[in-house]
């Protein structure tokens, strides 16, 4: 062959396909939507939380703090389900696919690590289909389990992307969280105070 | 968004589509992935389009988002799985035809490039950027861009699929 290195690659990278431009509008304006929302709420959501953390810690700073603020917090628009300060998670180690993130609110299906038999003996008994049952389970079974409040100063790891940050901010996480991607989240006193990306590899 | 960004925003969109689609197709190898993954990084440049408009190369900045959304497992894995229900699990007519297997090696040679040399390639030499856009888009020095095509040339050439010489000094 004698062909110069950009006719190889244009041939090699086949026919273009058509561009649907009205799907990258949609998941523009969706993505545009999260990251809007995330930093509206971040900023009140960050004292509530350290607010409730210092109090729940018994740190004497905190009653310096609770006067300012506010008697009842900042309604968003999905936040009744999560209003509650009462913890809804018990401590330790958990996992779940986040769905939505809302200042520092977080929302997620719980998920299972559950191999081979396990897993197949799930994915009858919750009627898992598909895909997302990929060598682990998805369980919702109490619905009161799916919201959590993460901790403004919680560590944040992510997935290195070439050249990309590995750890990101709470601030930060709307832009990060896409439905499918699972989290380990290790919970203290119903607060979220480590937040991990789990690789496929590690599941 | 005025009517004006909106209408400068397809534009860019359709200017980069194709060559987004066939860098990614170079660079991982699966044409259903490769338009998944462009998709999604033309909806990231949608999400930010006031500031990618201004930016001084709002093509390199796509491509370093395309690049890495290529990069990550996690969102390749995703794309494969979207591309596979998308295309119903049949190949691209193109692949059925007689250049089949000379298409597939051309893809071979270039995927056995270390990552960084295989994007320096296909972002210098498919996409057509500049040393300096493809520096930026891979966040390095225009030096080092330099070093991988080079580098990343030799091994095109080492592999016997072309006469190279013309694109060693391109």
């Amino acid at each position: 062959m004698a062909d110069s290195l950009h006719d190889l690659l244009a041939r090699a990278a086949g026919p273009p396909v058509p561009l649907d431009l009205e799907a990258v509008r949609g998941r523009g304006a969706s993505l545009r939507r999260n990251r809007r929302i995330g930093v509206a709420v971040t900023g009140a959501a960050s004292v509530v939380v350290a607010v409730a953390l210092a109090v729940s810690l018994g740190n004497p700073v905190a009653t310096t703090l609770v006067p300012d603020v506010p008697a009842s917090p900042q309604p968003t628009a999905d936040s009744s389900p999560a209003a509650s300060p009462v913890p809804v998670e018990a401590d330790g180690v958990i996992y779940g696919d986040i769905t939505v993130v809302r200042g520092l609110r977080v929302t997620y299906d719980k998920v299972d690590y559950l191999k081979e038999a396990c897993e197949s003996r799930t994915k009858v008994e919750d009627f898992v289909r598909g895909d997302r049952a990929d060598a682990i389970c998805f369980r919702n079974v109490n619905p009161r389990l799916r919201t959590l409040t993460l901790s403004p100063a919680a560590p944040i790891t992510w997935e290195p992307e070439t050249d990309g940050p590995s750890r990101i901010t709470a601030a930060q996480l709307p832009e990060y969280v896409e439905n499918g991607l699972i989290w380990r989240m290790r919970v203290l006193r119903g607060v979220v105070v480590q937040l991990d990306l789990m690789r496929v590899a590690s599941a | 968004m005025s009517d004006v960004e909106d209408g400068e925003l397809a534009a860019f969109c359709a200017a980069q589509h194709r060559r987004l689609v066939g860098a990614l197709t170079l660079y991982c190898g699966d044409p259903g992935v490769a338009a998944e993954l462009a998709q999604e990084a033309l909806a990231r440049a949608c999400a930010r389009w006031p500031q990618v408009r201004s930016m001084d190369a709002p093509g390199a900045w796509v491509h370093r988002v395309a690049i890495n959304l290529a990069t990550s497992s996690f969102r390749r894995r995703r794309a494969e799985r979207a591309a596979t229900v998308r295309l119903g699990g049949h190949r691209h007519p193109s692949e059925d035809t007689a250049e089949l297997s000379d298409l597939l090696a051309v893809r071979r040679a270039v995927a056995a490039l270390p990552s960084r040399q295989r994007a320096a390639i296909v972002l210098r030499y498919f996409s057509d950027l500049s040393v300096e856009d493809t520096a930026t888009a891979m966040k390095c020095a225009p030096g080092t861009v330099k070093a991988l095509t080079s580098q990343g040339i030799t091994s095109l050439r080492a592999s016997g699929l072309a006469d190279l010489e013309e694109a060693a000094h391109g």
